[in-house]
C-alpha cells in the first residue's frame, strides 16, 4: 500500500530500528535522482548531543516504513557506507533543489512557487506533485494560499522555472486528501484516457 | 492479574534471611518472550532474576534469596516500560505506556495499556533506547498520514 507525504516532513525524523527500538540516526536531507523524479534515500545526522553529519546514508531500498514520527529500518545494517551505496545515492546531483522555483503552465500562467515536494512512498518513492505557495489571487483564480499540484511522469527541472501542462489546472487541490487519486486521473488524462 | 503501577515501590524481601533488599523500581521485560525477566531494585541498578521471585504479595514481593542479584548489562533507563513512547512499525507515535498488566504467577505480560488503547503483548517487537516498537494490527492503522 502506498502513502502520500510531503518531503520536508521527513527532515529531522529519527531513524529507529525494528529489531532494537533504538534511534540510530536522524534524517538530515532527502536525496533525489538527476531528473528530480525519484527519492533515492536520505543523508543522516547523528542523534544526541554531538549532532553532526554521519558518513553513512540510508538508501530508500533499506527503509522499512516512513511514518509521521519516525523512519523505520530493520536493523543498523540499513545505514550504508557511501562506498557500498549505488553511485546515484553516494554522489547525488547537487543542483536539483526545486524549492523556490516558479511553476508555469505551458500557456504561461504562473501557478506559484515550489514550497515542498509531494512523494508517493512505495517500493520505489516517486515525486508525484508539488506543494506551491500561490501568488495573490487575481479575479477568477480559484486557488490561493497553499495548493498541491500533481506532476506528469516526465518533468523538466533544469533552470529556475518549471513548466507543467495546462491540463493540470482542474487537478489542483487545496489539501492532500485523495491526492493519489488526483495524480492518477491527471496522468490518465495526459495519456488520452477520458477524464474521471 | 497485577499491573506495573500497582507494584511499583513495594518492598522486595528475601525470605531466607527476612531482609528487605530494597524497593521495587520497575519490572524488566524480555521482549522476545514477553515475560518478566527481572525485578529491578535500587533505582534499576540491581536486578533480581525472575527465577528467584517467590510471590507478589499485596504488601511485598518475596524473593527466595539475594544471591542471584546482578547488575544490568545495558542502560537501566530503557527497561522501565511505564511512560515510554510506543512507536508502531509504520513509524507512527502510538502514545505512551500508561500501565502493563501481568500474571504474577508466570510473569507473562497480559496487556500493554496506552492512551490509545490496549496493545496485545505479542505485538511487541523491541524495547529500545528510543521507544517500545509494536507491530501494527493488520486491519487498523493506515501507514503514514
Amino acid at each position: 500500500m502506498s502513502t502520500i507525504a510531503a518531503a520536508t516532513t521527513f527532515i529531522a525524523l529519527p531513524v529507529v530500528t525494528l529489531d532494537g527500538g533504538d534511534d540510530v540516526a536522524e534524517v538530515k536531507d532527502v536525496l533525489y535522482d538527476a531528473d528530480g523524479a525519484r527519492l533515492l534515500g536520505f543523508t543522516l545526522n547523528k542523534r544526541g548531543w554531538f549532532r553532526g553529519p554521519m558518513k553513512q546514508v540510508l538508501p530508500w531500498s533499506e527503509v522499512a516504513a516512513v511514518g509521521r514520527d519516525a523512519v523505520m529500518v530493520r536493523d543498523t545494517n540499513a545505514l550504508t557506507e557511501r562506498d557500498d551505496a549505488s553511485t546515484e545515492v553516494a554522489e547525488p546531483p547537487t543542483n536539483r533543489n526545486v524549492i523556490g522555483n516558479v511553476v508555469l503552465t505551458d500557456e504561461g500562467v504562473e501557478l506559484g512557487t515550489v514550497a515542498d515536494l509531494i512523494v508517493e512512498l512505495d517500493e520505489v518513492a516517486t515525486v508525484v506533485g508539488y506543494q506551491l505557495d500561490t501568488p495573490a489571487a487575481p479575479p477568477g483564480r480559484h486557488h490561493h494560499g497553499v495548493v498541491f499540484i500533481p506532476l506528469p511522469e516526465q518533468i523538466s527541472v533544469s533552470g529556475d522555472a518549471l513548466v507543467v501542462p495546462k491540463e493540470v489546472e482542474p487537478f489542483i487541490r487545496d489539501d492532500l486528501t485523495g491526492f493519489g487519486g488526483a495524480v492518477e486521473s491527471f496522468r490518465s488524462q495526459l495519456k488520452g484516457a477520458p477524464p474521471t | 492479574m497485577m499491573s506495573f503501577r500497582q507494584v511499583r515501590g513495594e518492598r522486595v524481601v528475601s525470605s531466607d534471611d527476612a531482609q528487605q533488599m530494597g524497593k521495587l523500581a520497575h519490572l524488566v521485560v524480555d521482549p522476545s518472550t514477553r515475560r518478566l525477566s527481572d525485578v529491578a531494585i535500587d533505582g534499576g541498578k540491581r536486578l533480581v532474576p525472575w527465577a528467584d521471585v517467590v510471590a507478589f504479595g499485596p504488601d511485598a514481593v518475596m524473593v527466595s534469596s539475594a544471591t542471584g542479584v546482578h547488575a544490568p548489562t545495558d542502560d537501566p533507563a530503557k527497561h522501565d516500560l511505564l511512560d515510554r513512547l510506543v512507536l508502531s512499525d509504520c513509524g507512527n507515535d502510538c502514545g505512551a505506556v500508561h500501565d502493563v498488566e501481568f500474571n504474577p504467577e508466570t510473569g507473562e505480560l497480559l496487556a500493554i495499556l496506552t492512551e490509545q488503547g490496549h496493545v496485545e503483548p505479542d505485538r511487541m517487537l523491541a524495547i529500545g533506547d528510543y521507544a517500545v516498537v509494536i507491530a501494527t494490527r493488520p486491519d487498523t492503522e493506515v501507514s503514514g498520514q
